[in-house]
Parts: structure tokens; C-alpha cells; sequence
């Protein structure tokens, strides 16, 4: 049985401040192609006092609503998250901030990789850099990962432009 | 059997749950949610060792279902601490 986030993350980020570290398994698609829904989990901890470019927090965008992205700007308290998978950011206060994410459990490996790892990096640092490709990329990404919706999606679609163009 | 230590119980809003608290890490991919009959057997869990045939009893005490469904719901419950390796044998 699985538990909304807005019931578990307020408890997560109680035990992150009291000091814990927590395993936190990740759903949905934002954070695309890195972290992949219901799949790979993050080790997250108390965020330090200054924070950067780069970085993946865990933070509350809206009420009782919750966002693992990565950091793209910070200026003064104001942060901008923007999530790998993701076409808008978020811009949150600082104090919105609720965890810091120190490594990624991915596809099932109980190894975790720490995001100071050099491929990692490189992993992020390009995929800010491509933020124009993004939406191509990521339909590359989508395709490869799931071929047969991803023929049925496009095929469908194909059918209501020409439905569209009918009328 | 019994179970580990360390399991904790949480609310929130009324949802109930139980984590596995590492020495530090506390992973919530090994979370149990927990309905009203699930925190009975729970409690009785926690109290001390225990057999199977406790955890029905305390269910057939509570609800009026039959020994079957009773016995179905413990093993069903009991195979999540399984899962997550959170059960022990005693001694």
C-alpha cells in the first residue's frame, strides 16, 4: 500500500531535522531521465546552510506540496528548481527548503551513487547545458524506455491532427 | 517470532504507518501503512514475542469474521515484515 507524499514527506522532513538521514522512494516523471517513478529512491539529509547550483532538494513548492528538483539559480533567499524532466521551474524561498539529496539509489542497486561522483556530475552539468534539446531528448528518452505507448501515444496524436484538419 | 527493534510507529493526519529506524538512516521504502485492524496486530506485535495464532485472535476478538479471513489477513500482514526482513525468530 502506498501513502500520498503529503502524508510522509512532513514526517520525513521531521526526521531529517532532528538529524536522520532518509531513504525516500521517488514517484513521478520530473526528475526524467535520471530518476525514473516508483524505481530509484534518494538518500536525503539536513540542507546546509548555503546551497548551489546543482543541487537536488526536497522542498515544499506549495502547500502541502512536494518537489524533489534541482537547484538552476539561486539569488539572495529566492531559489529556482527546475526538474530534469520538467518544461517550467519553481521558485521557492529559502526556508521552503526541507532536505538536501546526498546520493540516488537507482534502477534497484542497493549502491548508492553520491552526487559528488564524477559521472554524476558531468550527468548534470550537461543535461543543464542542453536545456534547449530537453523536449527532444526527452521524447528519445520516453520512446526508448517504453516503445509500444510511446508508437500508440504518437499514433493517436497523428490521428487528431488529421481529424482536426478534416473538420 | 518477533519482530526487530527499532520500528516506529507514525501519524499523520490520521494515516498510520510503521519505519524501520536505522542507526542513522531511516528508509522509508520500507514503510508499512497500516489500517485500523492492522495497528490491533500492531500493538500486539510490539508488546513481545508472538505466534500467528495470537495475531488471529486478536482480529476474531475485535471483528466478527471467520477464523479463515481472520488467519488470510495476519499472513498477509505478517508477509510485508517479511518483505522488508523486519521479522525475527525469537532467542
Amino acid at each position: 500500500m502506498q501513502l500520498p507524499n503529503e502524508i510522509i514527506i512532513p514526517k520525513v522532513a521531521e526526521y531529517v531535522r532532528d538529524g536522520h538521514t532518509v531513504t525516500l522512494p521517488l514517484r513521478g516523471y520530473s526528475m526524467r531521465p535520471f530518476l525514473e517513478d516508483g524505481r530509484d529512491k534518494a538518500l536525503l539529509t539536513k540542507a546546509p546552510e548555503t546551497l548551489k547550483v546543482g543541487d537536488v532538494i526536497l522542498a515544499e513548492i506549495a502547500t502541502k506540496s512536494y518537489a524533489l528538483h534541482r537547484i538552476v539559480d539561486i539569488s539572495g533567499d529566492t531559489i529556482t528548481m527546475y526538474g530534469d524532466g520538467n518544461f517550467s521551474p519553481e521558485h521557492i524561498h529559502r526556508s521552503d527548503v526541507l532536505a538536501i539529496a546526498t546520493g540516488f539509489y537507482r534502477k534497484g542497486s542497493g549502491k548508492v551513487t553520491p552526487v559528488d561522483s564524477f559521472w554524476y556530475s558531468c550527468y548534470w552539468h550537461l543535461w543543464l547545458k542542453l536545456r534547449p534539446l530537453r523536449y527532444p531528448l526527452l521524447l528519445c528518452y520516453r520512446a526508448k524506455r517504453n516503445p509500444r505507448e510511446f508508437i500508440s501515444k504518437s499514433f493517436n496524436k497523428i490521428l487528431q491532427i488529421c481529424k482536426l484538419r478534416k473538420e | 517470532m518477533q519482530i526487530k527493534k527499532g520500528i516506529v510507529l507514525n501519524e499523520v493526519c490520521g494515516e498510520r504507518f510503521l519505519v524501520p529506524m536505522g542507526e542513522e538512516n531511516i528508509d522509508f521504502s520500507k514503510l508499512i501503512a497500516l489500517n485500523e485492524s492492522s495497528v490491533l496486530l500492531w500493538k500486539r506485535m510490539e508488546q513481545g514475542p508472538f505466534e500467528v495464532d495470537d495475531l488471529v485472535k486478536v482480529i476474531l476478538d475485535e471483528y466478527e469474521i471467520d477464523e479463515t479471513t481472520a488467519r488470510n489477513d495476519v499472513s498477509s500482514f505478517l508477509d510485508q515484515f517479511r518483505a522488508e526482513k523486519l521479522l525475527e525468530a525469537e532467542g
